[in-house]
């Protein structure tokens, strides 16, 4: 409940601005996810994270968003049986415009304004080639230096 | 809590090698337990193979459990084989469980969530709320409803999101419990964070408050 708990702080601090709390959160929720192997919500929770970091840590931002790419892949290449769906009158089962997207969006657009096109492509794909552990690490030295105690 | 672990364990071993029917279905769908079973490295399925087991009443219900468990494992095919099989053993219950069915939206929810289809992860959580409420299973559903506005919110649909949310904070202010109403509060920030970011300030902060503290 706790990890779930963090990782809705993370989310709504992040979508409300307010960067300080995120990062906060995140730890918690980011050991978590990774510690019981959920790769979904562990590539949403470095989502918002990569948001928070991208104004003081550009690349390691950078390389958190190719990272994510990989752990996406990596959680839809397990199967959940088709008829496990609600209905079709129900809802679509992604949310291709939803405010993670939105804030991902967002990271994006600081990160080509800092690092430029090429060296973002560079950096996401340093992090795509990332472990779920390494990548977890590198945020949580990121995390630490952004918030010196 | 680790010695509540271990016997727990030990409890379990027990009902299975005596073939305690009774005892072994109890500590399989005993609430509390679910936490230990979730945790443990193998599916705690050997109480399903006791002699009598597919003919008690509990055997639905902990077809569910251990559907829930594996989807917690992110094993979603298997999750679902077992949801299907608790949903087909409960109808030959002489008196519905209530908990079978909402056990089962949970136990689709979180496969659901392996794939990140977090659309259909909420609408299980839903399901499972509406389940719960019928049965007036208040803290259930308070926990479910939850779920499903804060991912409802996640996912952009926030109308949706909004009368659980309500729901969801009004069922547990009445339960009295602070972890439900943390939940539930920080749930209902999700929701109203773009449309008024103070609310969602407040109320996260009171859902935080709520919530012990690292070394409590």
């Amino acid at each position: 409940m706790n990890i779930i708990l963090s990782s809705l702080t993370v989310f709504v601090a992040a979508y409300m601005g307010d960067l300080d709390q995120a990062l906060d959160a995140a730890p918690v929720a980011i050991r978590g996810f990774l510690w019981t192997g959920q790769w979904s919500n562990l590539a949403g929770m470095l989502n918002l994270v990569a948001r928070a970091l991208a104004p003081s840590e550009p690349n390691t931002a950078a390389i958190i968003q190719g990272a994510v790419r990989r752990l996406v892949t990596a959680s839809q290449a397990q199967s959940v049986r088709p008829d496990a769906q609600p209905p079709a009158n129900a809802h679509p089962t992604s949310a291709p415009s939803g405010p993670v997207v939105e804030l991902r969006q967002q990271t994006t657009a600081i990160l080509r304004d800092t690092v430029g096109d090429t060296r973002l492509r560079e950096l996401r794909t340093k992090g795509e080639a990332l472990e779920e552990e390494a990548v977890v690490a590198l945020t949580l030295d990121g995390l630490t230096r952004s918030r010196p105690r | 809590l680790p010695a509540e672990n271990e016997n727990f364990l030990a409890a379990m071993a027990y009902a299975v090698t005596s073939g305690d029917i009774d005892l072994a279905l109890w500590l399989l769908t005993a609430g509390a337990g679910q936490v230990i079973w979730y945790n443990v490295s193998l599916l705690p399925a050997d109480a399903l193979l006791l002699e009598g087991a597919v003919e008690h009443p509990l055997y639905p219900r902990a077809l569910a459990t251990v559907a829930l468990c594996a989807a917690e494992r992110g094993d979603a095919p298997t999750a679902e084989r077992l949801a299907d099989g608790a949903l087909a053993a409960a109808e030959q219950l002489a008196s519905p469980d209530p908990l079978v069915e909402y056990e089962v939206h949970l136990a689709r929810a979180r496969a659901a969530n392996v794939v990140g289809a977090i659309v259909a992860e909420a609408a299980h959580f839903e399901r499972a709320g509406n389940v719960a409420r019928s049965a007036a299973l208040a803290a259930e559903s308070t926990f479910a409803l939850a779920c499903a506005a804060a991912l409802f919110a996640m996912s952009g649909d926030t109308d949706r999101a909004l009368p659980l949310a309500e729901e969801a904070l009004g069922v547990s202010r009445q339960l009295r419990a602070p972890g439900p109403i943390a939940w539930s509060l920080i749930a209902f920030a999700a929701v109203v964070a773009r449309r008024d970011p103070e609310q969602a300030r407040t109320l996260l902060a009171e859902g935080c408050a709520l919530l012990p503290r690292r070394g409590e």
